[in-house]
């Protein structure tokens, strides 16, 4: 099998540091680091585990419309142009 | 209907109505008969229409009926729902930006016309097809059988399983037949409101303010301590297993690739991803908090299947009151819209792949455009018909049917992830990163370890197979006698001379 050449490469990818930061907040929302026998605390009618859980999970929502809305990777000029069917 | 009186199926037969005639409407707006009208509406999903039909396509029968099952039987463990359905935004963000414009630039239709253009092995793009092909014919699978559930459920049992399975499938096959992707779309766009309509409803319904869920809370912790403790370690570890699986196979939905494909343009692509990212928080969300409210409120009705749940509650509900009675409406018109609006996507990309990539490759190789789009048309009535008869007898559960489709697409998922990001990575490695994390998965499970450690076998097969690309990618890179810095160095001089020819050809 003969190895292709590389296709057009799009080079602008998002930058490198978002992904420890969404490593992190992913990992935030799993609740490895509790003592399993931690004493039931409720919050806002939940175990205080999920609120974390779901605070960290917020967290990526917001971290990734900050993402989108700021570092979309730039595109060719033509890559919007209207194309024939 | 008996459970929930004639107004259920009044409120379904006016849907069902409604969905068919913007089906037809959708024929009259067709531009041509080629495949990009057909499968991608001719390209020109707008922002709204691209949300909605993402956010129906993405949330289907199995995350209103599956996962509100799941949740009463794990507690609260199962919020790790909604972190699974962000997972999957996040991993779009990994390839879609690239894919879009490569899409674009070169007309794709189907998964596969990226995979011939990127990897340019016919051997890889096969494999890789049958692969999707028996991951979303699973998923397809999976929505015929939540069809029938909901039907047979909510009437208690007077509309038959069989019946719900039949009348649903041959309405989604009808508008998708007459409107493709333009039908489909603009369908999902009714069902996506009704999807919002019914979670509204549900919550209502469920009502699940701080001091009844702080009640029901209190409860679980002595009478079910697991549900509510926090997870152990294995508990941990599947947590983890299900944020890669879920993340990396629903980025790779083919008909959620078609609709990267079909957006009109860049901002549409962008407007509906931040907006996406928050559906999971206010839909698993919700279906997560009555699931758990459920654990309660059926204590004494016994021990119950999981995808039955829902269904309960609804029945329950609507005896209630009125309101609730209306409320319990809305959520099934939203249950059968969210089913329907995920079998017609599925359907669509599974005939494109099938019309355009298997039987255009072969035996219509050469074939007209019109030719191909009609022979997609009959794919999709012998596959559904075909479909329907494995429904009729299920063996598995809906959550069952999820984890088997996604571990498959897990394998799938480097060529187009690590395809559209690492342009080193060599098709060789790809293609054996993807038969030996293959071949792992299947051994696992024959095995009898579909998870090991608490891990899903299609998670660790995808480390198998992510590995596989990196060693034999590098191992390529030294056999050529690059180091990575002479490899980036390359690279850099072709990104020049690329962009010097297309200087040149601007001047």
């Amino acid at each position: 099998m003969t190895e292709p050449e590389p296709p057009d490469r799009h080079p602008d990818h998002f930058p490198e540091w978002i992904w420890p930061v969404y490593v992190a907040l992913f990992t935030g929302s799993v609740p490895w680091y509790m003592p399993r026998d931690a004493p039931l605390r409720i919050w806002f009618g939940l175990p205080h585990w999920v609120v974390i859980s779901l605070a960290s999970t917020l967290g990526v929502a917001v971290f990734t419309w900050f993402v989108v809305h700021h570092f979309w990777p730039p595109l060719p000029d033509d890559a919007d142009e209207d194309i024939p069917q | 209907m008996t459970s929930l009186g004639s107004g259920a199926g009044v409120a379904v037969g006016l849907y069902l109505t409604a969905i068919l005639a913007i089906g037809y409407a959708a024929r009259r707006s067709r531009a041509s008969e080629s495949l990009a009208d057909f499968y991608l509406a001719g390209r020109q999903l707008s922002g709204p229409v691209l949300l909605l039909t993402l956010y129906a396509t993405q949330y289907s029968g199995n995350s209103l009926i599956g996962y509100p099952g799941e949740a009463y039987r794990l507690g609260f463990s199962w919020v790790m729902s909604v972190g699974f359905m962000m997972a999957i935004i996040v991993a779009y963000l990994l390839y879609a930006p690239q894919l879009y414009v490569v899409a674009r630039r070169h007309h794709f239709i189907t998964p596969g016309d990226w995979l011939s253009y990127r990897f340019r092995s016919p051997v890889l793009t096969l494999v890789a097809n049958l692969l999707l092909v028996a991951a979303i014919a699973n998923y397809l699978l999976a929505q015929l059988m939540a069809m029938g559930h909901i039907t047979a459920g909510l009437s208690g049992g007077t509309v038959p399983y069989w019946v719900g399975v039949v009348l649903l499938t041959l309405i989604v096959l009808v508008y998708e037949t007459v409107g493709g992707m333009r039908a489909v779309a603009w369908t999902d766009l009714v069902q996506g409101l009704m999807l919002i309509v019914g979670l509204t409803g549900l919550l209502l319904a469920a009502s699940p303010t701080p001091t009844h869920m702080a009640a029901v809370t209190e409860w679980l912790a002595r009478e079910a301590p697991e549900k509510v403790a926090v997870p152990g370690w294995d508990v941990c570890r599947n947590w983890f297993s299900t944020l890669a699986l879920i993340g990396f196979s629903g980025a790779v939905y083919p008909q959620a690739i078609q609709r990267i494909y079909a957006a009109r343009d860049t901002a549409a692509l962008r407007r509906s991803f931040s907006i996406m990212i928050f559906m999971p928080m206010v839909t698993t969300g919700s279906i997560f908090l009555v699931g758990v409210l459920a654990i309660e409120r059926l204590r004494d009705t016994g021990p119950i299947e999981g995808d039955q749940v829902l269904p309960l509650l609804l029945t329950e509900w609507s005896a209630s009151s009125p309101l609730l009675y209306a409320l319990s409406l809305l959520v099934i018109v939203a249950i059968v819209s969210a089913i329907m609006s995920t079998a017609d996507s599925v359907l669509l990309s599974l005939s494109s792949i099938l019309a355009k990539d298997v039987l255009g490759k072969t035996v219509l190789a050469g074939a007209e455009e019109a030719h191909l789009t009609r022979t997609g048309k009959l794919v999709s009535w012998v596959l559904v018909t075909a479909l329907v008869g494995i429904a009729l007898n299920p063996r598995i559960t809906l959550w069952g049917l999820t984890e088997l489709k996604m571990e498959i697409l897990a394998q799938v998922a480097p060529l187009f992830i690590l395809g559209a990001s690492w342009s080193k990575l060599t098709t060789r490695a790809a293609l054996a990163g993807m038969l030996t994390g293959t071949t792992v998965y299947i051994a696992l499970l024959a095995s009898g370890s579909p998870e090991p450690w608490n891990i899903h076998a299609g998670v660790v097969a995808l480390m198998v197979n992510v590995a596989v690309c990196v060693v034999m990618t590098r191992l390529r890179q030294r056999e050529i006698g690059g180091t990575d810095s002479l490899d980036e160095k390359l690279t850099g001089q072709m990104d020049a001379l690329k962009r010097s020819s297309l200087n040149k050809s601007m001047l």
